[in-house]
């Protein structure tokens, strides 16, 4: 089938790819509110509520040359093993206003589908407010607020506390805040680059 | 009062530097260092709160402070627990 003189090919809409996602992962794994982001076959997964900033920071650092595995929404398996969801991401109007590369590009991205993979570090987003400022934390404050924005806390607390618990033995954790995007960009090729 | 006694119903979780522990009633996280998380493992009814610092000061090793200070981390981990409702 053509469309418009194009090969029309049919893709799955958001929706249906959110429903399948949910289906296959509702029990015993984590549904995390974050991007993942590679670079040099290193995982950072960006965790963070609505708005904090984490699917501007992917959106920039896959335009620094970085591998953008899911803007929105990530599964970590319960020893400790990040997925992505290969969710098209959208541009959206803010992101565009940040990002002034993506506003002549398409709205909406597809990602290619990826595998479980160890993080090597994960953000946690604070306020964008202010100086920046990226703190190293503690497991157990990592865990509680990574627990906070798992979509299936509520119904499986123990399963998200136990995987919770195995990510941030193999991953560190960091708050981020403030900072402009180029100054979050560059703390995060530093995470990533740095020694272990 | 009895020996102090965790609630049942909460989520306990062992980190790499303490524990966390989810009050589903509350909606509440509370993350505990590792001092913490050592007396909550305590908090079975049967310990005493002599016995906790027993058991913690051999824990830590050499790395325990003295007798009085190690008595005061225990009570005030103690009394945090009472406070938010986390014991039975």
């Amino acid at each position: 089938m053509t469309l418009a003189g194009e090969r029309f090919r049919a893709v799955p809409t958001d929706w249906d790819v959110v429903a399948a996602f949910f289906e296959r992962v509702r029990r015993r794994r984590v549904v995390l509110h974050a991007a993942a982001v590679e670079r040099r076959g290193r995982t950072l997964v960006l965790a963070g509520a609505h708005g904090r900033g984490k699917s501007t920071l992917a959106l920039a650092l896959r335009l620094r040359g970085w591998r953008l595995l899911a803007d929105d929404l990530v599964v970590v398996e319960p020893d400790g093993a990040v997925q992505a969801v290969e969710r098209p991401v959208r541009i959206k109007r803010g992101i565009a206003k940040a990002l002034p590369e993506l506003r002549d590009g398409p709205s909406v991205l597809p990602l290619r589908a990826s595998g479980p993979r160890r993080a090597r570090a994960v953000i946690v987003f604070g306020p964008h407010r202010g100086r920046l400022r990226l703190e190293s934390m503690g497991a157990g404050a990592a865990v509680g607020a990574l627990a906070r924005l798992a979509w299936n806390f509520r119904d499986v607390p123990r399963d998200v506390l136990a995987a919770l618990a195995a990510l941030t033995r193999k991953a560190r954790a960091f708050r981020l805040s403030g900072g402009t995007v180029p100054q979050r960009c560059a703390a995060a090729e530093e995470l990533v680059d740095a020694r272990r | 009062m009895g020996n102090p006694r965790g609630r049942a119903d909460l989520f306990y979780q062992e980190v790499a530097d303490g524990g966390v522990l989810f009050d589903s009633d509350g909606e509440k996280v509370y993350v505990l260092n590792v001092s913490a998380a050592f007396v909550w493992n305590c908090c079975d009814g049967e310990h005493t709160r002599e016995q906790i610092v027993e058991e913690l000061a051999e824990a830590l090793g050499e790395k325990a402070p003295e007798r009085k200070a190690l008595g005061a981390d225990v009570d005030k981990s103690l009394e945090d627990f009472r406070r938010n409702g986390l014991l039975s």
